[in-house]
């Protein structure tokens, strides 16, 4: 049969070496839009599922009594304490009382300063399973310690030299190092950890506490907002001398870098289709050049500019959907080898219709736009000229 | 009623400041069954002629019409349109479509009309039985020889069954022997009814047509009918 679309394919299977530059084109720029879409995807999807399990954390502190002092805008004093506040043990039970509103996991501590190797220190007392769990980032090398074993931030482990078995004297008491925690970026580097109870025994801080962090978890009875203004309002309601906070903790800090990972992906996209659609540009225009005889003979024949452009467009479309299709396919094989580095995530990339509909998508239209203004050069061919040609 | 009637049509071609006249005021009819000859040398206008016979090149002054049809005053779009049904043509050096088999080319003319893959099929064998290349249906312009590739050509100007078919030197890439089965052919088509309309350099072609016409700087110079004619 002869349509228009068989013109079309006929040129193709001809002129490989063109048709294969063009798809190229095509799949640079699919496959980078299909890689980051897909690790941004994964990332999101992770997030997600992080936050549906772990919720929101809260930290319970005692109402702030700092003083701050500035001359002419500057800073000459703050945080300056009456007294050092504490959370009586009260609010703990309170907090613990709260588990049937979302409370998911409570973790108490105590900060306390203290000489360690001849150095000032400050110590958390924490109960480490319950740290543990709200904290699932932490990476510690050799175990988490008992009773009387200390786990110590990378920072403080650089600034005194400490290796894991190393003893030292508390208050004159014996600890030994049975844990050091990687690096977090936080606070946390630079504190040692010690059991919390084991602290308040050895200060004697029995019932003290400096803040509680909990996590609060969507239920089913309830959106997460609802229970975080629940759980709020109880805590400061029996404890009016409370101050309830969320914290942005590692998630959150997470999904800004995936939030920025997701703009600058966008950016890359754009660029690279930019290119791939310039490339198709090109390579049409050129195309069109060397079939100027034909086009003529078409002209003379009867064939309308409409049927002209038709052609150029219709294999420009053939091109971009075969360009969109190996672009997926590459994309999503891509991102699975990339992910782990790109993203230092282990969820599963997988086969999404979705993206890949959106991949075949966007090169159609990128194939479609850059050859309309070669379509047009090739209708305006006047039969004539080309007629000359002959 | 002349098939073809042409009024005071003149071409002038300008580039810069520089103009060219190819053809100058030229009347000219054509009859409806005629196989008219156009011969002159290079630059002489005949092929300017032609493309305007051919509603491929508006004159710069002047009419053409074809079947009572002014084909200038129509748009250019409705030209092309006209050109599909009404107008075959067979172009120097063949011009086949290289990516195209012979039946493929052939069928070219219907990829714009609104005939069915089967129509398109009958319509190009049909054709090609008639310029005696149905056995080489499916062969590419390059795995034909000359001749096979200028009856295919012929097969392509004709499958629509335009009644007017313009051709610019049809045997001008051929030996003689093979130019002459062609102008044979041609004269065979013609006899069927099919007015036909020839830009040649070669004289010995001139006896096949049954009109020569004779253009020099952009003017007919002179015109007489030829054996073929005296014959019919």
């Amino acid at each position: 049969m002869m349509y228009l679309k068989d013109i079309a394919i006929s040129n193709l299977r001809i002129r490989k070496l063109k048709v294969f530059f063009l798809i190229l084109g095509i799949i640079l720029g699919i496959t980078t839009v299909v890689t980051l879409t897909s690790i941004t995807i994964a990332m999101e999807r992770q997030l997600e599922d992080r936050f549906e399990s772990q919720g929101t954390r809260l930290l319970v502190t005692p109402e702030s009594q700092a003083l701050s002092l500035s001359y002419n805008g500057v800073s000459v004093a703050s945080g300056v304490a009456f007294e050092a506040p504490v959370l009586p043990q009260k609010v703990l039970e309170d907090v613990i009382e709260l588990k049937d509103k979302g409370v998911s996991i409570v973790s108490p501590k105590l900060v306390q300063p203290a000489e360690v190797a001849s150095n000032k220190v400050l110590i958390t007392g924490i109960e480490f399973n319950s740290e543990q769990k709200l904290k699932n980032y932490w990476e510690i090398q050799g175990q988490l310690p008992d009773e009387n074993g200390l786990l110590v931030g990378k920072g403080i482990k650089d600034k005194l030299g400490i290796s894991i078995g190393e003893s030292f004297k508390i208050q004159g008491n014996t600890f030994k190092v049975e844990g050091i925690l990687n690096e977090t970026g936080a606070a946390e580097d630079k504190l040692i950890f010690m059991n919390l109870n084991k602290l308040q025994e050895l200060f004697n801080r029995k019932g003290q506490l400096t803040f509680i962090e909990l996590n609060v978890v969507e239920d089913l009875e309830g959106t997460l907002n609802e229970q975080l203004n629940e759980v709020t309002s109880s805590l400061k309601e029996r404890n009016p001398g409370i101050d309830v906070s969320a914290v942005k903790g590692q998630d959150e800090a997470r999904k800004e870098v995936v939030d920025r990972f997701a703009k600058f992906s966008l950016l890359v996209s754009i660029v690279v289709l930019f290119i791939g659609s310039l490339i198709v540009l090109t390579t049409m225009m050129s195309s069109v050049r060397e079939r100027t005889k034909e086009i003529g003979v078409f002209r003379a024949i009867g064939f309308r500019q409409s049927h002209i452009i038709k052609i150029i467009l219709t294999e420009a479309l053939i091109i971009s959907v075969i360009g969109g299709v190996v672009g997926y396919l590459s994309g999503v094989l891509l991102a699975k080898i990339a992910a782990p580095y790109i993203a230092q995530i282990d969820v599963q990339i997988g086969w999404n219709i979705g993206v890949g509909l959106l991949a075949i998508i966007i090169s159609s239209a990128v194939g479609l736009l850059s050859s309309a203004y070669p379509a047009y050069q090739a209708a305006q061919l006047d039969p004539v000229e080309a007629f000359r040609s002959l | 009623m002349s098939l073809i009637d042409v009024k005071g049509v003149s071409k002038i071609y300008r580039s810069g400041e520089e103009e060219v006249t190819a053809l100058n005021k030229v009347d000219l009819t054509i009859e409806e069954g005629d196989f008219v000859a156009l011969m002159g040398p290079s630059g002489s206008g005949k092929s300017t002629l032609l493309t305007i016979l051919g509603a491929l090149n508006p004159p710069s002054q002047g009419n053409v019409l074809i079947d009572d049809i002014d084909i200038y005053k129509l748009p250019v779009e409705r030209r092309a349109d006209f050109r599909s049904t009404y107008i075959g043509f067979i172009f120097q050096q063949f011009q086949l479509i290289p990516y195209l088999t012979a039946v493929e080319n052939v069928m070219l003319p219907l990829a714009i009309l609104k005939h069915s893959h089967g129509e398109q099929l009958e319509m190009a064998q049909n054709v090609l039985d008639k310029v005696g290349l149905s056995n080489k249906m499916k062969r590419l312009p390059n795995q034909l020889s000359g001749g096979e590739q200028e009856r295919v050509a012929i097969a392509r100007a004709i499958v629509n069954q335009p009644p007017l078919v313009f051709a610019d030197e049809p045997t001008g890439s051929l030996d003689t022997k093979t130019g002459d089965e062609i102008m044979r052919l041609f004269q065979s088509l013609n006899k069927e009814g099919l007015t036909i309309i020839m830009v040649t350099h070669n004289e010995e072609n001139l006896s096949y047509a049954k009109r020569t016409i004779w253009v020099r700087d952009g003017q007919i110079e002179r015109e007489h009918l030829t054996g073929a004619a005296v014959s019919f």
